[in-house]
């Protein structure tokens, strides 16, 4: 047997809690728990957008329909002659506002709606300018928690374009606004996810864009808005951004498993790499343990009420990609549907720094490839579960992945004859020659001496035998002749009368046995007739008589 | 400069082996760790192959991609993230062969 040790290749924590920016998300742990499908599956939905525009006082726009009790909304108010700021209407939040003096302003507001909420919202602003007001509902996870501001309203003044990241895996909005004459935005960034065009008016001094992201996004992809203009502007963007903070080994410690259900920084599942192909594809692995090394800052830290698991992931990749996916991070009915392969148990003692080997499965050697990669999900059993509590349950692991490693132990095949002999042996001579033929025969034993003509005859005999000896005139005549038998020799004069003989019959006197001078006697009985036809001549000749009876 | 701090410096894969290699060579055999002596190894990377007897290790011991140290808070040796290191292919080595002594 072998020890193969395969240190970690590649490792990505994803954190669904913790911003992006390794700040507080906007989702505590208990609030990703409770609307886990909202959250991963749904997002943040785009309900309805009205938009308005005038040259007057009091910016204004009216919902084509009541918003839902709950939903958030949204609202981009835009001054494209001048910077005075208006006042919200009654239970609206700013988010961001930004001006320029006396040129334009962008001012963004959110509020959620009531249970009766107005169509009709109007800002108070006694200056008459030319404004644009756009309202957006949101629904879904927007829902549940509040929009933040992803980059504060600032002036643009020293270039024309702005980059807008696409962050987190919820819907984000974007706003610019310009003033002076009409200008035009390009939009020249990288939309790899739907981007909409809010209905702003046609003045050109106004956009605003709603992304519309993959609800499986993960952070490390790309995508970017990159709005470009002729004239210096105002621009600011506002959102839910959420989750799926990413960390490629970057720090001492890296968090696995569930912070305090009020926390908004902890809900993070590891993924790891390893490059399991040097094993030899022929031989049979006889046990597989995983150890994994402790933070060397944090790493004393380890949950006292939920274990901590290592789920194989089937040698799917664990690294983020530019499309619909979550590679690591999983869902509780997505956990429970992996393979367990490891565990440690909750409360275990550590300290930090230290390599600890966890509890083996007995799947886990099943679940090692041999031809690849062996990919394994780091995760709590609380977060299989679904479980949130009021106690931290996380672990602290190392950031290095070639500080974590799996310990194969593996064997070369044994031969083994697996053919199955067909052949039936003909023994005919076993004095000389005994052998002893081991259980796991790999070669052809060699019989020096075998006799030559012993036949065996199968059961199943499929060709007739020839027979030397067979008796040549026999013949059989099939029961359905349908030939005349030739008979050589037959009775030609024979006649047969048959018995019901109906009609009279005819002597016709073609033949004349009357022989001259040869006395012959014809005799007719009672009632008989003698009918001659036409002209008959009876000559009656030598002594010749014709009696009629009663004469 | 040390085998760890030319691995993080390398940007071919041939200098990244060369620090490899050089770090794995440092060994000196035999090293015994209770009832276990490690007599030798052979360097094929990623792999590297040790021999030896004792304990309740299956030989050959097979080491692939393994770091060259271990992470050390008063290591002199910083990576590219910050942490500091010390080169040591030999603790690498014991910390899984102490598990099997």
């Amino acid at each position: 047997m072998t020890t193969s040790v395969f240190y970690g290749a590649d490792k990505r924590l994803v954190d669904f809690v913790t911003d992006e920016g390794a700040g507080n998300g906007p989702l505590t742990v208990k609030q990703l728990y409770d609307n886990l499908n909202t959250a991963i599956d749904t997002g943040v939905t785009l309900v309805q957008q009205i938009n308005n525009s005038a040259t007057s006082t009091n910016p204004n726009a009216t919902f084509t329909n009541t918003p839902t009790n709950g939903n958030a909304m949204i609202a981009i108010l835009c001054r494209a002659a001048d910077n005075v700021a208006s006042t919200g209407p009654a239970g609206w939040t700013q988010l961001t506002a930004q001006g320029s003096a006396g040129s334009r302003r962008l001012e963004i507001w959110w509020k959620r709606a009531g249970a009766s909420e107005a169509k009709l919202h109007t800002w108070t602003n006694a200056t008459s300018a030319l404004w644009d007001l756009t309202m957006i509902e949101y629904g879904g996870i927007a829902a549940t928690i509040d929009p933040v501001v992803v980059i504060g309203a600032t002036n643009v003044t020293t270039n024309t374009t702005t980059t807008f990241l696409q962050s987190g895996f919820l819907s984000t909005i974007c706003a610019v606004a310009t003033g002076g004459a009409v200008t035009n935005f390009t939009n020249t960034g990288t939309n790899i996810e739907t981007v909409t065009d809010l209905p702003f008016t046609t003045t050109g001094r106004f956009r605003a864009m709603n992304l519309d992201p993959w609800t499986n996004r993960e952070s490390g992809q790309t995508n970017t808005i990159s709005w470009t203009t002729s004239r210096a502007f105002t621009r600011a963007q506002v959102g839910w951004n959420p989750g799926t903070a990413d960390n490629d080994g970057v720090g001492l410690d890296n968090y696995v498993g569930n912070q305090t259900q009020t926390s908004q920084t902890i809900g993070a599942q590891m993924g790891l790499r390893f490059d399991t192909s040097a094993l030899p594809n022929n031989d049979t692995i006889d046990s597989t343990t995983i150890s994994i090394r402790t933070g060397p800052s944090g790493g004393a830290f380890w949950p006292a009420n939920s274990a901590v698991n290592a789920y194989s992931l089937a040698a799917a990749s664990i690294t983020a990609s530019n499309s619909n996916t979550r590679a690591v991070w999983k869902k509780p009915s997505e956990l429970a549907a992996l393979t367990k392969v490891a565990s440690r148990a909750a409360g275990a003692s550590t300290s930090a720094g230290t390599v600890y080997t966890w509890t083996s499965e007995s799947a886990f050697t099943g679940q090692v490839n041999k031809t690849g990669d062996t990919t394994i999900l780091i995760a709590t059993a609380d977060q299989q579960a679904g479980t949130y509590r009021a106690t931290a349950e996380y672990c602290v692991l190392d950031p290095s992945a070639a500080n974590h490693y799996l310990t194969v132990v593996h064997s070369p095949p044994v031969s083994t004859v697996t053919a199955t002999v067909t052949v039936t042996p003909t023994v005919s001579d076993i004095v000389a020659y005994l052998r002893t033929i081991a259980a796991t025969v790999t070669a052809t034993p060699v019989i020096a001496t075998v006799i030559a003509y012993l036949r065996t005859i199968t059961a199943d005999l499929a060709v007739t035998p020839t027979i030397t000896t067979v008796q040549a005139y026999l013949r059989t005549i099939a029961t359905t002749l349908t030939a005349t038998p030739a008979i050589a020799t037959a009775v030609t004069v024979l006649r047969t009368i048959t018995a019901t003989l109906t009609g009279t019959g005819s002597i016709t006197a073609t033949f004349q046995p009357f022989s001259a001078q040869v006395a012959r006697i014809v005799r007719l009985a009672g009632r008989s007739t003698l009918k001659l036809t036409q002209i008959v001549t009876a000559r009656l000749g030598g002594r010749s008589t014709i009696r009629a009876p009663k004469e | 400069m040390t085998p760890l701090e030319a691995l993080w410096a390398a940007t071919t894969q041939a200098e990244a082996d060369q620090a490899r290699t050089d770090a794995w060579s440092s060994l000196t055999f035999p090293i015994t760790v209770g009832d276990i002596t490690i007599t030798g190894s052979t360097i094929k990377l990623p792999i590297v192959e040790f021999t030896g007897t004792g304990g309740t290790l299956d030989w050959p011991l097979r080491l692939i991609g393994a770091p060259l140290g271990v992470p050390d808070p008063d290591g002199l040796e910083i990576d590219p993230d910050g942490v500091a290191w010390r080169t040591d292919p030999e603790a690498v080595l014991l910390n899984v062969v102490g598990r099997y002594a």
